[in-house]
C-alpha cells in the first residue's frame, strides 16, 4: 500500500506554479528522497505533506486516506525541519514530549516515551538542557527523537542534514540510515545534495521547476538519467549532440555508436550522457574485444587528482571528459596523443529534454 | 478669574522653577515714581482671555514702552514664577487669597499710590478688604462671585424653587436635576459652598480656625461626590450649555463667556444661592522684585482711568470695581444680575481667605472626599 | 549572549564611552539632577502659608504616605493601570499579530496607521474622546436614536480606562508587534505538526515565545497608566482620585511641595522595582 500519494498535485502562489502536476507514489516503509535545485518545489511537496500548505488541485492520501485539507495536527505524519525549529522555551524532555501530550497520552507514559526516544538518539544525558544549551548535532537528534517518539506513518525531513558540518553530516547520513531500517518508518527527505539522496535513499524523485522528472532507485537515476536536467543536475556527465538518420541509427561526428535505447522515432538529432568515469581509454587502434562503442580521438588536457586523472579528448563528435583511476598498471596518456575512446552501449543514454 | 486651566503643566514648571533656589527679596519701601513715569518696558503676567488687547496697544503708543504680555491659568502657577524669581515680572494679577499669601511672604512691594490717582475711581467696598486691610499692596482689577449655573430646565423640573446650595448638597433636589450636577474642583471654593450650606461663615470658621466646622463639611463633601456628575473648574460653563450637566458650581465670568458663546441665555442662568456666595476679586500687584515698578504703577493707574475701565469690561465681561467706569460700561453688563448682583445678594457674599492651617486640612478632607 | 560575546560588548563600550559623553552629560542634567532634587524637595520643610523651606529636614511627608487616604489612592490608581494594561493587551495583541503577519507592504501602511494618531498632541485626542463619550457625542446620539436612550459613560472610572487605553495602546503594540515579527513561525509550524490544534499552538509556543514583547508592552501601558493625571482629570470628572492628580495638587492648589516629593519618591521607586524585578527574572531565564 502506498503511504504517501500524490495525484495530479498542483501548488499556486498567487501566479508563481510551485508544484506542478505531480504523480507519485511513496511506498510503505520506503526512504524517498525528494532531489533538486533551491526553488523547485520540492520543499513545497513536502509541507503539503505535512499540511502546512494545501494543493491548489489534485488529490493527496496518506496511508491509503484522502486528506486534501485536513490541518497539520490531524495527519498521521512529523516533521523534521530545516534548522530543527526546537522550542527554546522548553527543556529537551518537555520538547520530545510534546507531540505526545499533544495527543492526550497521560504524563507518566509520555515522559516515559520521550525518555526511550533521547536515549535511542543518545541524549540522556541532556534531558535538561535547553536547545540553546546544544551542539548543532544534538539539536538534530533531539528533533529526530521529537519526531519520531509519535511514530507517525511518514516522516518527513527537510534538508535536516543542512546546517551541519561535512564531517557530522556524514556520519548523520548513516546514522539515519540505519534509524530507517529499525523504525521502518516511511521517510520523505528532501534535500538539494545529490550525494545524500544516492547514499541514503532507496527511491529518488529528482525535481526542476515544479515538476518531478524522474522517479527511480540511485542507480538508475545516476546510470540511466531520463532528462537531460536529471543527468546534468546529479554528478559529472558528458552531453554531446548525436545525429539519427532514418533507419533509427545513431552516429556521433562520423562514428555509428549504439546506446542504451533506440532514438525516438522521427527524431533527426538527440541528446547522447556519458559519465566520465564510464568511459574507457586505450592507445590508438587498440581494440577491444565485446560490442563496444570505440571511436578514436586526440588527447588535448590532462589534470591530475591524486586518485586519478581526468582527461579532454577530442573526436569528430567533440570533446569528452573521461576520468581514469590511477591503478598501477594504467597507461597515463599525453596530450596530443591518438588515443581510442571506448564504451559499452548501455552506458550512453539519450535524454529527453 | 480663577482655574482656567488644570494645573499639571504647572506642577512642573513649579519644581523646575523652584529649583532656581530665588529666596524672595525682602519688600524696601513704596517706588519712587511720578505720575506717568516709565522705567522700561513692561513684563505684565496676567490670567488667560483677561486683557482687552486694544488696551495694551493704547499704554504702548502713548507711554513709549513696549508690554511683554505672558498668560497664567492658576494662581499658583503665577505664585510658582513670581517666588522662583526664574522670570521677573513688574505686573501681576493675583486674586484675594493669593495676594493675601504674597503679602505674607514678602513677594509683592507695597504701592505708591501717589503715581496711581485714578486709584480712587475703585469703588469704597472694594478698598480696603480683608486680605489687604490697609490697602498698601494692590488696586483692585475685576471682580466675580462664585454661584450655580443651572438649566431653565432643570429649575422647572424642581418647580422654580429659590436658588440654594441644596441644588449641590440636597440629594433629593440635585437627583431630580436632568444631566446631574458638577463641582469646582478647587477645594476652597469646595469647602466655602459646604460651609455656606452648613449656615457657616466662612471668614469666621477660616479665622477662628474652627477645625470641626471644616470637618463637618468636609463629611458633607463625601456624601455629596457619588451624586456629582464630576469635578470641573475648566469647562463647568461649556459642560453647561452643551448640556453635559444640569447644574454647576462655578464662577461668574466663566458662565458669562459660556452663555454668551453658546447663546444660552434663555436656557441656562447663573444664580446666586438664599445662603450666601462667594465673592472674589483679582488685583493688580507689583511684585518685590520687579525690574520696572514704575511703569507698573503707571499701567495701574492707566487700567484704572475711568474709559479705561470700561473697555476692559465691555471686552471681557467681568465686573469693574471701578465706579468711575460705570458710564463707560455696556448697560447689558450692568444689568446682568449674572454679573452684577443686587445689592441685597451682595450683601450676603463673602471672601474666601487664605486659610492658613486649615488650607492642609481642606486639601487632604477634600482628596477624601474624592476618593 | 556567549561570555566572549560579553567580552566583545564590553570592549566595544569601552570605546564608546567617550562617544557616550553627551548622553550620559543629558542624563545626568535632565534625569538625575531633578529625581535627586525631587528627593531633597521630599525632606523639606512647608511653612503654613504652603512656602517650602530647604531646611530643618524632616521625615514627615514620608509618615504621611501611611494613611488610608494615600493607600486607597494608591491601591484604585494601581487596579486602574492593571485594567487598562489588560484591555491594551486584550485589544494590542489580536492587533500587532495582524499586524506582523501582513505582507510587507501592507505590513508598513498599517503601522503608519498605528503611529498617525502619535503626531497629535495627546490632550488634543483625549478631548476628542471626551466629545465621542459626551452625553451630545456621537455614540451617545447614535444611541439614543437607535431608542437605548443616553449613552453615559463620560465621567466614570469606565472612561478613564478607556482615554487610557487609547492613549497607551500604541505603546503596547509596538512591542508586541517587534516580538510577533521576528519570532520564528517554524515554531508554530512544528507544534501543529506534533498535534497541537491552533489556539494550543498558540497558547503553547507563540505567547511564551513572545513574552519578551508582552512585558516589554505591559510595562510601557502600565507605568504612564500608574501614573497618569490628564486622562482621569479630562474623562474621570477629577471624580476617581488617582495617583497623577493627587501629586500634582500638592504641588498646585494644596502647595505642598514636600509630601507631593515625597509621593513622587514612592511612585519613581515602586516603579523602579517593578522594572528591576522584571530584568531579574527575565535574565534568570534565559
Amino acid at each position: 500500500m502506498a503511504a504517501v500519494e500524490l495525484e495530479a498535485v498542483t501548488k499556486r502562489f498567487d501566479n508563481f506554479v510551485a508544484v506542478d502536476n505531480i504523480d507519485l507514489e511513496i511506498s510503505d516503509g520506503e526512504f524517498f528522497s525528494l532531489l533538486g535545485p533551491s526553488g523547485c518545489g520540492k520543499t513545497t511537496t513536502l509541507r503539503m505533506i505535512a499540511g502546512f500548505e494545501f494543493p491548489t488541485a489534485g488529490r493527496l492520501s496518506i496511508g491509503g486516506r484522502e486528506i486534501g485539507l485536513d490541518p497539520p495536527n490531524k495527519r498521521p505524519v512529523n516533521t523534521v525541519f530545516q534548522n530543527y525549529a526546537l522550542f527554546p522555551h522548553m527543556n529537551v524532555l518537555e520538547n520530545v514530549m510534546f507531540g505526545l501530550l499533544m495527543q492526550k497520552v497521560p504524563k507518566d507514559q509520555a515522559r516515559d516515551a520521550a525518555a526511550k526516544a533521547i536515549n535511542s538518539v543518545k541524549l540522556e544525558a541532556l534531558l535538561n538542557r535547553k536547545p540553546n544549551q546544544l551542539s548543532g548535532g544534538q539539536q538534530q537528534r533531539v528533533a529526530l527523537a521529537r519526531a519520531l517518539v509519535n511514530e507517525p506513518k511518514v516522516l518527513l525531513l527537510d534538508e535536516p542534514l543542512g546546517a551541519l558540518d561535512l564531517k557530522l553530516r556524514q556520519e548523520m547520513q548513516s546514522e539515519l540510515k540505519s534509524l530507517h531500517s529499525e523504525v521502518g518508518i516511511t521517510f520523505v527527505y528532501v534535500t538539494h545534495d545529490q550525494e545524500e539522496a544516492l547514499t541514503m535513499s532507496d527511491r529518488i524523485g529528482v525535481m526542476s521547476e515544479g515538476k518531478l522528472l524522474q522517479v527511480d532507485d540511485p542507480t538508475r537515476i545516476y546510470e540511466h538519467p531520463a532528462k537531460r536536467f536529471v543527468a546534468d543536475f546529479i554528478g559529472e556527465i558528458n552531453l554531446i549532440e548525436g545525429s539519427v538518420d532514418s533507419s533509427g541509427t545513431v552516429r556521433l561526428g562520423d562514428e555509428v555508436i549504439a546506446c542504451a535505447s533506440p532514438a525516438p522515432s522521427g527524431s533527426q538529432s538527440v541528446t547522447i550522457a556519458l559519465r566520465p568515469e564510464s568511459i574507457d581509454l586505450t592507445v590508438e587502434n587498440e581494440r577491444i574485444g565485446g560490442a563496444m562503442n570505440q571511436i578514436p580521438g586526440i588527447v588535448a588536457r590532462r589534470t591530475y587528482f591524486g586518485d586519478s586523472h581526468s582527461y579532454d579528448i577530442e573526436t569528430s563528435g567533440g570533446t569528452l571528459s573521461i576520468r581514469r583511476d590511477n591503478r598501477p598498471l594504467n597507461t597515463i596518456f599525453d596530450p596530443g596523443q591518438p588515443v581510442t575512446v571506448s564504451w559499452h552501449p548501455d552506458a550512453s543514454n539519450l535524454l529527453e529534454d | 478669574m480663577k482655574y482656567r486651566f488644570v494645573a499639571g503643566l504647572s506642577a512642573m514648571v513649579i519644581v523646575a522653577a523652584a529649583c532656581g533656589g530665588g529666596d524672595s527679596e525682602s519688600s524696601g519701601g513704596a517706588a519712587e515714581c511720578e505720575v506717568g513715569e516709565t522705567d522700561g518696558d513692561l513684563a505684565f503676567y496676567n490670567w488667560t482671555d483677561y486683557m482687552a488687547p486694544e488696551l495694551l496697544e493704547q499704554f504702548e503708543e502713548e507711554y513709549g514702552v513696549k508690554v511683554e504680555y505672558t498668560q497664567y491659568d492658576s494662581n499658583e502657577q503665577m505664585l510658582a514664577q513670581v517666588d522662583a524669581g526664574g522670570a521677573i515680572y513688574d505686573l501681576v494679577v493675583p486674586s484675594d487669597y493669593m495676594l493675601d499669601t504674597m503679602i505674607q511672604e514678602e513677594l509683592v512691594m507695597p504701592l505708591n499710590f501717589d503715581a496711581i490717582p485714578n486709584a480712587k475711581n475703585i469703588a469704597s467696598e472694594w478698598q480696603s478688604p480683608p486680605f489687604d486691610p490697609e490697602n498698601k499692596y494692590h488696586v483692585a482689577y475685576q471682580w466675580g462671585t462664585t454661584g450655580i449655573g443651572i438649566s431653565i430646565d432643570a429649575l422647572e423640573a424642581m418647580g422654580n424653587p429659590e436658588p440654594t446650595w441644596g441644588f449641590i448638597f440636597d440629594p433629593e433636589l440635585s437627583s431630580q436635576i436632568p444631566g446631574g450636577v458638577s463641582m469646582l474642583d478647587d477645594s476652597n471654593e469646595a469647602f466655602a459652598a459646604a460651609l455656606k450650606y452648613l449656615g457657616y461663615s466662612i471668614d469666621e470658621v477660616m479665622t477662628s480656625g474652627n477645625e470641626e466646622a471644616i470637618r463637618e463639611a468636609g463629611e458633607l463633601l463625601k456624601q455629596t461626590t457619588p451624586n456629582l456628575v464630576k469635578f470641573d473648574s475648566v469647562t463647568f460653563g461649556d459642560d453647561l450649555v452643551n448640556g453635559e450637566v444640569g447644574a454647576a458650581h462655578g464662577w461668574s465670568g466663566g458662565f458669562a463667556l459660556s452663555f454668551l458663546e453658546a447663546d444660552a441665555y434663555d436656557r441656562d442662568v447663573y444664580v446666586i444661592p438664599k445662603e450666601g456666595g462667594v465673592r472674589w476679586v483679582d488685583t493688580m500687584a507689583i511684585p518685590a522684585n520687579a525690574a520696572h515698578p514704575c511703569t507698573a504703577h503707571t499701567m495701574i493707574n492707566f487700567l484704572t482711568d475711568a474709559e479705561n475701565g470700561g473697555a476692559l469690561t465691555n471686552y471681557i465681561y467681568y465686573a469693574s470695581p471701578n465706579e468711575a467706569a460705570t458710564p463707560f460700561i455696556l448697560p447689558e453688563i450692568l444689568e446682568d444680575p449674572g454679573i452684577y448682583p443686587p445689592p441685597e445678594v451682595m450683601a450676603q457674599l463673602e471672601f474666601v481667605p487664605q486659610a492658613g492651617e486649615l488650607q492642609l486640612l481642606m486639601q487632604d478632607l477634600f482628596s477624601e472626599a474624592k476618593g | 549572549m556567549t561570555s566572549l560575546d560579553h567580552a566583545a560588548a564590553h570592549s566595544q563600550a569601552r570605546k564608546g564611552r567617550l562617544l557616550a559623553t553627551p548622553a550620559g552629560l543629558y542624563i545626568v542634567l535632565f534625569f538625575i539632577v531633578p529625581l535627586l532634587i525631587i528627593l531633597a524637595y521630599s525632606f523639606a520643610t512647608r511653612t503654613a502659608t504652603g512656602r517650602t523651606e530647604l531646611s530643618g529636614w524632616n521625615l514627615e511627608s514620608y509618615d504621611k504616605l501611611f494613611t488610608g487616604l494615600v493607600m486607597r489612592t494608591v491601591w484604585r490608581s494601581f487596579w486602574m493601570a492593571a485594567v487598562t494594561t489588560v484591555m491594551c493587551l486584550i485589544v494590542a495583541y489580536p492587533f500587532a499579530y495582524y499586524l506582523a503577519t501582513r505582507a510587507a507592504k501592507v505590513r508598513n501602511v498599517l503601522l503608519v496607521l498605528v503611529m498617525i494618531p502619535f503626531w497629535t498632541n495627546g490632550l488634543i485626542r483625549i478631548f476628542a474622546i471626551r466629545f465621542m463619550l459626551g452625553s451630545d457625542g456621537p455614540i451617545s446620539q447614535a444611541s439614543e436614536s437607535l431608542g437605548f436612550g443616553e449613552f453615559r459613560i463620560l465621567f466614570t472610572p469606565t472612561a478613564v480606562v478607556l482615554g487610557m487605553l487609547y492613549s497607551f495602546l500604541t505603546f503596547m503594540i509596538l512591542p508586541l508587534y517587534v516580538a510577533i515579527e521576528r519570532m520564528d513561525w517554524k515554531l508554530v509550524e512544528a507544534a501543529r505538526d506534533l498535534y497541537a490544534d491552533g489556539f494550543t499552538a498558540f497558547r503553547k509556543v507563540t505567547l511564551p515565545l513572545t513574552k519578551s514583547g508582552i512585558i516589554a508592552g505591559s510595562i510601557l501601558v502600565f507605568v504612564p497608566s500608574f501614573g497618569s493625571y490628564v486622562v482621569p482629570e479630562i474623562l474621570g470628572g477629577a471624580k476617581t482620585l488617582l495617583l497623577g492628580s493627587y501629586i500634582a495638587r500638592q504641588f498646585g492648589q494644596a502647595r505642598n511641595f514636600p509630601f507631593g516629593a515625597a509621593l513622587s519618591v514612592v511612585l519613581i521607586v515602586a516603579m523602579l522595582i517593578a522594572v528591576v524585578i522584571n530584568q531579574r527574572t527575565e535574565a534568570s531565564e534565559l
